[in-house]
């Protein structure tokens, strides 16, 4: 496949990216890692007129902190550094999703920020043009129509991306430079809840940095389940984060935004039966999964909703958390 | 679209290219360099038969974009042999019977040197981790978890 023609710039700095994302307009995208965007732009599902690569901008990509101080993560720095680091710095968990990402060479190119703002995915959209053109454009990509759910003018692709669950449940920043200036808001605010257009990023916005707060005596769990080891997006996934004031879940690849799970209070030897069924039945409500994922019955995912959870309070309980291996659950 | 004059240092060599922004790596390496070695799969990063050498780590070239990676190290599959001595991971391929078709084969030689040059001593749970980008269809990835193996115990031991 071909890449779509159009014009590149590589600015070398941050203010020169965001003139050029401003001069641009809606027909720009940002290029982080390319691991996904390249991708979407040989299948046409994009066809930006204008790229803008980040890759030539310093401070990006720094990492600092620690479970202690707090973590810093640049939003172009490469998965396989935060596989690398993350358990170090105090945070397995972190590096443990990130492990779960897509499979090494893709790890060795994509980037934290390109994961977190992947688009949303449906079967009906992610395909090549050739496939597309037996049927008019789906509502996602500006038809009249979901093909999945016929009714509705409303769109229901998927937000898949691994690490978005886990810095939620770590209740991670963001730091995002516009126009207007540098803003900060809690990652889990710049999810739309729509699935046509996952993120609210304001125009002309760009995802500089994540803030991680502290957690020191913290446990964490990401559990993933996927046809295969490794390449493949999520079916269904939930990340726990647990310490002596409670544990916040949250689910992934399960609707339009990372879902989360009402917190269970107290430290794992705390909570009971009744309160982990609560929260099995509440992440079983809560998943919004239609037939648009492959090989991924909505049913089976929204029951795996509750088993991947209640295997992650039981693993939060017996072992205390990860130790930093992955281990997506096959189907 | 206008081109871009770039240098691309390919195997120890640096060739002076002009080069369209839309073009990937792997099509710059097969089309106009004839370095065919690198195949072309799915070119959607899903099967690993185009994986090459950046800076010593394995990417896929069909999601790199040529006028990314000036100024880098590039290495792909024709530049793993010293002359007509094989590298260890090639010479570990042929010897256990790692290799049916070979389309998936120069990918999985790149995945496979660039594991064993940033963990030379890997368990068989970390060559499937270093491989997990690379499919064949062929072999049914048994042979080629022994040859890793065999290459890794050129030099040093193999953790069980």
């Amino acid at each position: 496949m071909h890449l779509p023609r159009f014009e590149y710039r590589r600015p070398p700095t941050l203010a020169a990216v965001l003139e050029e994302l401003q001069q641009g307009g809606p027909g720009t995208h940002l290029l982080a890692g390319g691991t996904d965007l390249l991708i979407r732009m040989k299948q046409r599902v994009v066809t930006p007129a204008l790229v803008i690569d980040l890759g030539a901008v310093k401070d990006l990509n720094t990492i600092r902190g620690n479970a202690q101080t707090g973590l810093y993560l640049g939003a172009m720095i490469p998965l396989y550094q935060l596989v690398a680091e993350a358990g170090q710095r105090g945070y397995p968990v972190l590096a443990q999703a990130a492990l779960a990402v897509a499979s090494t060479p893709l790890r060795n190119q994509a980037t934290i920020g390109g994961n977190l703002l992947q688009d949303s995915r449906c079967w009906y959209y992610n395909q090549s043009a050739p496939w597309k053109q037996s049927r008019p454009a789906c509502y996602k990509a500006g038809g009249e129509i979901c093909y999945v759910v016929k009714q509705k003018q409303e769109c229901y692709a998927v937000y898949r991306g691994d690490l978005a669950p886990v810095l939620v449940a770590l209740q991670a920043s963001v730091i995002l430079a516009g126009p207007r200036g540098e803003r900060t808001i809690p990652l889990a605010e710049i999810f739309s809840g729509k699935a046509d257009r996952p993120h609210n990023l304001a125009d002309g916005e760009v995802l500089v940095g994540v803030e991680v707060p502290p957690a020191a005596g913290i446990k964490g769990e990401y559990l993933k389940l996927a046809h295969r080891q490794a390449v493949d997006f999520p079916l269904a996934a939930v990340a726990g984060v647990a310490g002596e004031q409670g544990c916040r879940l949250v689910l992934g690849a399960l609707g339009p935004a990372p879902l989360v799970l009402p917190p269970l209070a107290g430290s794992p030897e705390m909570w009971t039966a009744a309160e982990i069924d609560r929260t099995l039945t509440a992440a079983r409500r809560i998943v919004q999964t239609v037939r648009n994922v492959a090989h991924g019955d909505p049913a089976y995912r929204r029951k795996m909703a509750g088993v991947l959870t209640r295997r992650l309070l039981v693993k939060l309980q017996d072992e205390g958390g990860n130790a930093g291996a992955v281990n997506p659950v096959r189907c | 679209m206008p081109v871009q004059l770039i240098q691309l240092d390919v195997n120890g060599t640096l060739y002076s290219l002009s080069v369209k922004p839309n073009q990937t790596l792997l099509e710059v390496l097969r089309e106009q360099l004839g370095l065919t070695g690198t195949k072309e799969g799915c070119s959607t990063g899903s099967c690993g038969a185009c994986t090459v050498q950046v800076d010593g780590r394995a990417v896929l070239s069909c999601t790199l974009l040529a006028v990314a990676v000036e100024g880098l190290k590039i290495v792909t599959i024709e530049g793993v042999a010293a002359g007509q001595q094989l590298h260890p991971v090639q010479q570990a391929f042929v010897e256990q019977g790692a290799i049916q078709c070979g389309f998936c084969t120069p990918g999985m030689v790149m995945a496979a040197k660039a594991l064993l040059e940033g963990n030379p001593e890997p368990s068989v749970d970390e060559i499937k981790t270093g491989l997990d980008g690379n499919l064949c269809r062929c072999t049914g990835y048994v042979k080629i978890i022994t040859a890793v193996q065999a290459a890794s115990q050129q030099t040093g031991k193999s953790k069980a």
